[in-house]
This record gives C-alpha cells, structure tokens and sequence, in this order.
C-alpha cells in the first residue's frame, strides 16, 4: 500500500488545520452522495457542516 | 464492476432463452468463438443495450431488438418478450440489470409493434436480500460512466479510431478519464463551496463592522461581475464550437464537389501539418522555458567565475596556494617555544621571528580547502554555460523552422481559400465565402475568449485581495469572529480543493504517459514514443528526443496504442484509488473489458496483443472468429481462459460444408444450415475452467 503522505496530491489536504481537513473529506463525501442522489438537499447539509465548526 | 452472468432472450438473433458465465480470478478470459456474422457484435451490444440503453451504430434499434424467429413463429396477436439480463457485482453489492421489451405480433410479421424498452435494476447488500433500485441510469453512470463505456464495451476492429479521434471527442475522452478519477467530485465541490462561501459571507456582512461590510460588498459585485463574464464566456464558448460545425459542413460539401475535391483535400492535409507544426511550436517554447528556469542563471555567472579565478591565480603568484602547512601547526610550535628541528624559539629570537612568518600563510589552508571544493563546481558551471547556449540555439532554430513552415502552410492555404473563392462554379465560391465569414467570426470570437479569460483572472486577483484583507481584520466581538472562521474555512477548504485537483490531473497525465508509452513498446516492435496532449489527445513520436517528428503509425498500431491507452487508464485509476484512499471517489477497484474481434488487422502484433490482453483489465471477454483464435492468440490465451463459449450459428441459406471449431478437443459447429429456415444463433458452452 502506497505511503499516503507521499500522494502529492493529497498534500493540499493533509496539510490543512484539522477543521478544514474534515470539512474536505465531508464536502467531498456529500458531493460523492449527492452526485447520484438528488434527494439530499445539499445546502442545507453544507450549511449544518460548516456551521459546525 | 465484476461480470457474474448474461442471460438472453429473444434479443437479435439469439433465439429463446442463453446464459453466459464470466470468468474471473486467475484465468480471467472469457472466450466466446463465432465467425463472422455469427452473433459477435450482437453480444457485444447485449452489454451496452441493457447496461446503457445503446448499440453500435448502424442498427435500428426498438424494432430490431426481438429475434425474428419467434415472430415468424408466433400468432397473430400473441406477445413476445425479449431481454437482456446482466448480473454483476460491483462494491461488495451483487446487481441484476434488465431491459426488456414485448413485441406484439400483427396480421403480417411486418405489422409487429415493439413497446418502448423497460429497465429494472435489482441490488443485494450483505444481507442477500434483493431491492428494486430506482434512478437506474444514476446508479450505473457512478458504477461505469456511460460516455466511458466505449473504452470497456468495445468493437475490437475499429478501436484505433480512440487516437483519431476529432478535437471535440478528444476532450470527451478527458472528461471521461477525469471522471474516473473522481475529478467531477472535486468540481463539484469546489463549485458549491464558492456558493457556501457567499452564504456565509452574507451572514459575516450582518454582524461585521463597517470596513468588514465595505469590504464584503466590493467582494459581492465582484462575485456577480464574475458570473456574467462566465456565462458570456461559456456563450463565446458554444458559438465557437457550433461555428466549427458549420465550417466543417462546408468542408465536406466541398470535399463532395468533383472539380474542387482535390483542393478541399489538400487543404484537410494543410490544416492537420499546420495544427502538428503549431502543437510542436508548443513544445519549443515549453523546452525553452523550461532551459531558461533550470539553467538561464549560467550567463550571471561569469564575471563571479572570472573574478574567483583571478583571485586564485593571485594566490598562487604570491606563493600562499597551495598552503602546505596549517595555522594550528604553528601556533603549537610558538606555544612549546621548540620547533621541530630542536631549535628554541625564545621571544626575538632570529628562529622565533622566522617561524611567525609562517602563520600568515599556514592560515591559507582554509582557503585552499574552500578553493578545492568551489573549483571543482566552477568548473562544471563553466562547461554549462556553452552547453546550455548551444541547446538554447538548437530550440531556437527548431522554433524558427516551424515558424517559418507554419507561415508557409498559412499562405498555401490562403491561396487554397483564393483558388476556392474565385472558383467559376457558384456554389464552391459561394461556400468558401461563407467558410471565410465564418473564420472571421471565429477569429473574433477567439480573441473576445481570451479577454473574458483575462477579465476573469483580473476579478479574481481583486476578490484575493479583498480575501487576504478580510483576514487580517480584527474580529471586535465574537459572533463576527465565528462568521469570519466560517468564510475563511470555506475559502481555505475550497482552495485546497483547487489544488488537488490540479495536482490529481498532472500527476495523472504524466503517469499515463509513461505507462502508455511502457505499454506499448513492449507490444509494438517500433521504436516510436507516446505523448499525451493535455485534452488526452494520443500522439505518436519517432524517439524520445526533443527533435523528435510525429508520426501517425499504421492501423495496427494505433490499435496497439489504443489498447495501451484503456489497459493503463485502468491499472492507473485503479492505483489511484489506492493512493487516494483518503479522498472519498468513485470505486475503480475491478473493471471488465469486453473486446469483439481486438485481432482483426494486428496481424503482425497479434501474439503480442495476446500474451498483454489479459493483464490490461481485471476480467476480460473476447470475441474471436477462428481464424483469429488459432495459432498464436491461442497458445497465448488458452492458460487464461476460464470459460468459453461458441456462437452457433444457423443460416437459411444453403452452404457447401459446416464450419466448425474444436475447443480442447470439443468439436462445435459454428455456421450450420438451420433446419427450420430462421435465422438464429444459439450460445453454447464449451468448456469450463
């Protein structure tokens, strides 16, 4: 198994505070879900995210 | 995407009910033997109708689907079904996909009426239990894309048409690709992050003190300046494509006129050299920039090298280089008041005073040291300044050849336009008017492109700007604190977004690259080197070297190079997903490829082609006549076949002899007279593991 700190493309995001790393993940999650899934209302899901922090 | 089972019915000409079994694991070949005619392509297009509603073109598809067989063989007003039934697994869910349609037979066979096809799709989790899954087209696109599915459902015969491809379906194929990766995911993200970041900018402005509002409202005008520009943007996009379609219908209307053909055909070959000469102009500059960044520093260096050496010449004319002695050893010998030949070295003794002159110079061997190690650098700085200009010339003079070949195409090519416009027949001067306004406009059109492009970026920068001020804003209380986190996490969040983007699509470019170009030398005996552009065009080089002049290879091997393309895209996606387990995508971890006639014009390539077949893709399907099957596709497949099939055929025309395959031993007949005067093809197995 590649070594994941060494996926320079990922390093954008490892390298980020731990809230916004996990608002990345989660964003891009919910983008995955929301994709093929019309029926989850998006902007409210974002908006629960970010005003989590 | 794993392939368990294909059930038919009814469907083309395969009569009644037939099942196949993929194989998987380590013999991961499906064979399925037919001869031409014999039901091949129809196979094919069981797995792109039920998975996506498609064929290959050139069949009528709703009322071609049922077998005419059990048409003729039913009455008047009876119904008859037909369907495709592919099962899979996919994630650790099992799938079962069908199309299906009802014909209802008429008075005459003609008369027939074929409903509009239907689609259920079936998924068992972990439990085993079977649901119905609505939104079925959503669900396969996020298993297999469907403008993907032509990589992996493919007519092995024309698949060179991957690298010829016009520039539109080239960006489709980047598109494709980046879907794969999960890039649209990314887009996505970034997109709908900009509009969470304007919400909450919103609710910043309520709570912010004035200069934060200022702020905020420049920001918002911006932000609605931006969007107009995108929208005209994408505008000035569209009418540039849709004048490319115009002015390709011209060129084929004057590709279709006897006395102009020759012209119009001379001007494709001007235009495709001339798009060559332009994408190498490209890569010149790329090489020059590229010299200048890494070794364009050389030229700064000669006075600093000149003035090092003059130093050192110095040092040597007074005797103080090499130093020979060390300042240490000397000061020792002063300190114990002996030197080593016995001698006292009393304070203002004659020995004493003789022996300080040394540590003047014993205090060089620092120097001498330094001397060593930064001449030794030096030297090799100054070998890379002649070097740097002589390659700096050579792309210089490259550059100017295809400037100056490009200059040349561009007035051949006016001239064509003259010919044309001036030509007596009417209706060729009046398309070659109509083709220059249209060129006018696009070279209008272009230019505005490109001012949207750069307003864009001017806005942006300004929007960074007023970003970079915001932050640095105090927060007086601390429900504007939380409101100023808020935006600054969603800029930071989609920024990084941006950049793994960028970064994704790079890495992966250049990693395909090489993996295409590994790929296929190890298929193609040619020495020829594989670029891709960066709208994942493919193209063909005669070397590695910078000079190197594009070639466009032969049929087969631009089937190699397409084959090479899919098989590396594949593994590629495949170890990104690995990599990039941490992001959330789409699941590229097992991809089928089913491939009808892949040896068709490989001739020489075709052992080659074999012995890589089953290691391009995860489980493989391949459709082969005999004459394809036999000899070297054979020796090389047999090891790796897990299941075959035969398509057997029945004609209602008489024929001279059966034509047969034996399979280890099994003799099954491929073409046969039917015996009832249909025409069908019946699916059997023929050996298992």
């Amino acid at each position: 198994m590649p070594d994941k700190n060494n996926t320079k493309y990922l390093k954008p995001m490892l390298s980020a505070k731990p809230e916004v790393q996990k608002i990345i993940r989660e964003v891009l999650q919910l983008e995955q879900e929301k994709l093929y899934q019309d029926r989850l209302d998006y902007k409210v899901k974002l908006s629960i995210l970010l005003r989590g922090m | 995407m794993k392939l368990l089972r294909l059930k038919l019915k009814n469907f083309r000409q395969f009569y009644g009910e037939s099942n196949i079994r993929f194989a998987s694991g380590n013999r991961n070949i499906t064979v399925i033997h037919g001869e031409n005619g014999g039901g091949k392509t129809a196979l094919l297009n069981a797995f792109k109708w039920v998975l996506y509603s498609e064929v290959t073109s050139g069949i009528q598809l709703k009322d071609q689907i049922v077998t005419k067989r059990a048409i003729y063989e039913a009455k008047s007003g009876d119904s008859v079904d037909a369907f495709v039934e592919l099962e899979f697994e996919h994630d650790e869910k099992r799938y079962l996909i069908k199309r299906f349609v009802k014909a209802t037979v008429g008075a005459e066979p003609q008369s027939t009426r074929t409903t509009e096809p239907e689609v259920t799709l079936h998924v068992s989790g972990s439990d085993g239990e079977w649901r119905s899954q609505d939104r079925v087209v959503d669900v396969i696109g996020r298993i297999l894309p469907s403008d993907l599915h032509g990589y992996f459902f493919f007519d092995g015969e024309r698949i060179e048409q991957i690298v010829k491809l016009a520039p539109e379906e080239q960006d489709q194929i980047a598109v494709a690709s980046k879907k794969l990766l999960g890039v649209e995911i990314l887009d996505r993200a970034d997109k709908h992050l900009v509009i969470a970041r304007k919400e909450l900018e919103k609710q910043l402005k309520e709570v912010g003190d004035s200069h934060t509002r200022l702020l905020l409202e420049e920001k918002e005008v911006l932000d609605d300046e931006i969007d107009r520009i995108e929208h005209d943007l994408q505008e000035c996009k569209d009418n540039i494509r849709t004048l490319d379609k115009h002015n390709a219908e011209i060129e084929d209307r004057l590709r279709q006129v006897e006395d102009v053909k020759a012209l119009q055909e001379r001007r494709d070959q001007l235009i495709d050299d001339l798009g060559k000469r332009k994408e190498a102009l490209k890569e010149h500059l790329g090489s020059i920039k590229s010299l200048v960044s890494s070794s364009a520093f050389n030229i700064f260096l000669g006075g600093p090298i000149k003035r090092f050496e003059e130093l050192c010449d110095k040092l040597r004319e007074r005797g103080e280089l090499p130093a020979g002695i060390k300042k240490q050893f000397v000061a020792d010998l002063l300190e114990k008041g002996k030197c080593i030949c016995n001698e006292n070295l009393t304070a203002g003794s004659e020995h004493r005073h003789a022996v300080e002159k040394w540590l003047d110079k014993a205090g060089l061997v620092a120097v001498e040291e330094k001397v060593i190690r930064i001449g030794g650098s030096i030297s090799q700085l100054s070998h890379e300044l002649p070097q740097f200009l002589k390659q700096l010339d050579n792309h210089q003079r490259l550059r100017q050849t295809d400037l100056q070949e490009a200059s040349r195409i561009e007035t051949e090519l006016e001239d064509i336009s003259n010919q044309l416009k001036s030509s007596p027949k009417e209706e060729v001067a009046s398309l070659e008017r109509r083709r220059r306004e249209l060129k006018e406009t696009r070279d209008d059109l272009t230019m505005r492109k490109g001012e949207l492009i750069a307003e864009i970026k001017k806005k942006n920068n300004r929007q960074e700007e007023i970003d970079s001020e915001l932050s640095k804003q105090k927060a007086n209380e601390e429900r504007q604190r939380i409101a100023k986190a808020r935006v600054d996490a969603a800029i930071d969040a989609k920024n990084r977004i941006s950049k793994i983007r960028e970064l994704m699509e790079s890495d992966f470019r250049s990693d395909l690259q090489d993996r295409v170009s590994r790929l296929f030398q190890e298929i193609s005996p040619t020495p020829y080197v594989v670029r891709i552009s960066e709208n994942y065009s493919l193209h063909l080089f005669d070397s590695d070297d910078v000079n190197a002049l594009q070639t466009d290879g032969s049929t087969g091997e631009r089937q190699i190079l397409s084959l090479a393309f899919i098989g590396s895209i594949i593994d590629l996606t495949r170890e990104y997903q690995k990599k990039g387990a941490a992001l959330p995508g789409p699941d590229s971890s097992h991809f089928p490829m089913v491939m009808d006639s892949p040896f068709g014009a490989l001739s020489i390539y075709r052992q080659a082609i074999a012995e890589h077949i089953p290691r391009l893709a995860d489980q493989v399907i391949v459709m082969v006549s005999p004459s394809q099957w036999k000899g070297d596709v054979e020796r090389e497949m047999i090891g790796r076949a897990g299941q075959q099939y035969a398509l057997s055929y029945y004609t209602p025309k008489d024929i001279d002899e059966v034509i047969t395959i034996d399979v280890n031993g099994k003799e099954c007949s491929l073409i046969q007279k039917s015996p009832n005067d249909y025409e069908y093809t019946e699916i059997l197995e023929v050996s298992h593991g």
